[in-house]
């Protein structure tokens, strides 16, 4: 859900249900990179239900554009962590397989 | 007479500033926590892509720039437990995957308790309770989610039964998880509301339909299902006391009922740096040494004239117990800082 005005779109508060923290600080990171937002924060009004309102706010483009933007730019970041993650135990158990080898008689 | 104008540069294009980096002390402040004998300092991350425009420097995160940066080395791989660093990321995804991995992580843990019979102290829904909360060796992955409205089937539930009794005479004895055995092939309890069935060969229905035996997915036909830990304690019978029951047990997120979380625990702590602020000779740095409880200094000797100095040995194991900083004057040897993007976590 968006509440801003059809007038500027540059500005608008988005309301996302079913979330929490976890979500909204990590957008809130991805967004602040932008360098076409000026003001970016997210509030929970109520901790017993999972509504999180995250205002964004940007020297011209359409808000809802820049969230786009860096909702991707999040999920490619977590996919980069993913394959070094996968690629640094491979690595680990490929060295301690190795040590293993070369500690026997 | 002509005054010879010097042209006018700006301070920044001189020579000998360095572009594009911060001076020394804003870069301290900027990628690490000053921990004073009070309080932490500086903890905010400054990641406004626009701080510091005014110096001339990019503060905005390019993706390239994280890709180049970013490293994850393991440290200690087990089947229960694991560490590793990851450097180069900031607090809030780091903080995000600590989330997830408690909360939003499919497992498969007991959810319905069918209690026949049940004679023991230990009262029916406390021993409900008890059953859900036994980790189950199962991969989530093979099964689904199962809402309100579903039939109990194969794809989404597995089912097992647990019927011990304590004969007269003898001592008490102890309900192991590892006497949970497993029924591939559904629920043997027939629901109350059947009539006797006119067909004497057909099977009564169950609480659950189960269309084929789940033993015969190659995934279980040799790993059974079962707990993951044998001997967990889940009753005490006495003589003549008796239970028999049924559990269903089904896939959840840890954010409806701990029960489902896969960790006992995820945390992480940001890199310890300790920085010697003058040199620290002789008899202070036995001193030093011996302040640390978890031998973070360590002695070296220099030169032949056998006088010693205090080294940082193990950063790593620093707890920030502060205790090196306590005292006078100590201030002006040890600082302790945290370096804002080195994550260790476990």
């Amino acid at each position: 859900m968006e509440h801003g005005s059809y007038q500027d779109q540059s500005q608008a508060t988005f309301s996302l249900t079913d979330e929490d923290h976890t979500l909204a600080n990590s957008l809130r990171f991805t967004l602040n990179q932008d360098p076409r937002v000026t003001f970016c924060g997210y509030s929970i009004p109520h901790p017993s239900d999972a509504r999180v309102n995250i205002r964004v706010q940007t020297t011209g483009d359409p808000a809802s554009e820049v969230l786009k933007d860096s909702c991707q730019d999040l999920m490619l970041i977590c996919q980069h962590v993913r394959s070094t993650f996968d690629q640094a135990v491979v690595e680990f158990k490929n060295k301690n397989s190795l040590d293993a080898i070369n500690i026997g008689p | 007479m002509e005054e010879q104008k010097t042209p006018k540069i700006s301070v920044w294009d001189l020579p000998d500033v360095p572009k594009g980096k911060l001076p020394p002390h804003l870069e301290i402040q900027r990628t690490r926590v000053l921990c004073t004998s009070d309080a932490p300092t500086h903890t905010e991350n400054i990641r406004y892509s626009g701080a510091y425009a005014s110096m001339g420097v990019d503060n905005s995160l390019q993706l390239e720039h994280f890709h180049d940066n970013f490293r994850l080395e393991v440290i200690r791989l087990n089947e229960d437990d694991m560490e590793f660093d990851m450097i180069g990321i900031d607090a809030a995804l780091a903080n995000a995957l600590r989330r997830i991995l408690i909360a939003e992580l499919p497992t498969m843990a007991i959810e319905k308790v069918l209690i026949a019979n049940n004679t023991s102290v230990i009262q029916d829904e406390v021993l409900a309770h008890r059953l859900g909360l036994i980790p189950l060796k199962v991969d989530p992955r093979m099964f689904e989610y199962m809402s309100e409205n579903d039939v109990p089937n194969e794809k989404n539930t597995i089912v097992f039964k647990l019927h011990s009794r304590c004969e007269r005479g003898s001592s008490r004895i102890k309900v192991l998880s590892n006497e949970l055995q497993w029924l591939p092939r559904g629920s043997e309890l027939a629901l109350s509301t059947e009539k006797p069935a006119v067909d004497p060969t057909s099977r009564p229905r169950t609480y659950t339909s189960f269309n084929c035996s789940q033993d015969s997915l190659p995934e279980f036909s040799n790993n059974p299902i079962g707990p993951k830990h044998a001997d967990i304690i889940i009753a005490k019978l006495g003589p003549g006391q008796e239970i028999e029951l049924e559990a269903h047990a089904v896939k959840g997120m840890g954010k409806t009922h701990a029960k489902w979380s896969p960790v006992a625990t995820a945390w992480y702590r940001m890199l310890p740096e300790v920085v010697l602020l003058q040199e620290v000779e002789g008899e202070k740095a036995e001193e030093l040494v011996k302040k640390c409880p978890v031998k973070v200094f360590d002695i070296e000797d220099i030169g032949k004239v056998g006088r010693k100095r205090a080294t940082v040995a193990r950063p790593r194991s620093c707890t920030l117990c502060r205790e090196c900083i306590r005292g006078d004057d100590w201030d002006k040897y040890v600082t302790l800082r945290r370096v804002k993007d080195h994550f260790i976590c476990k």
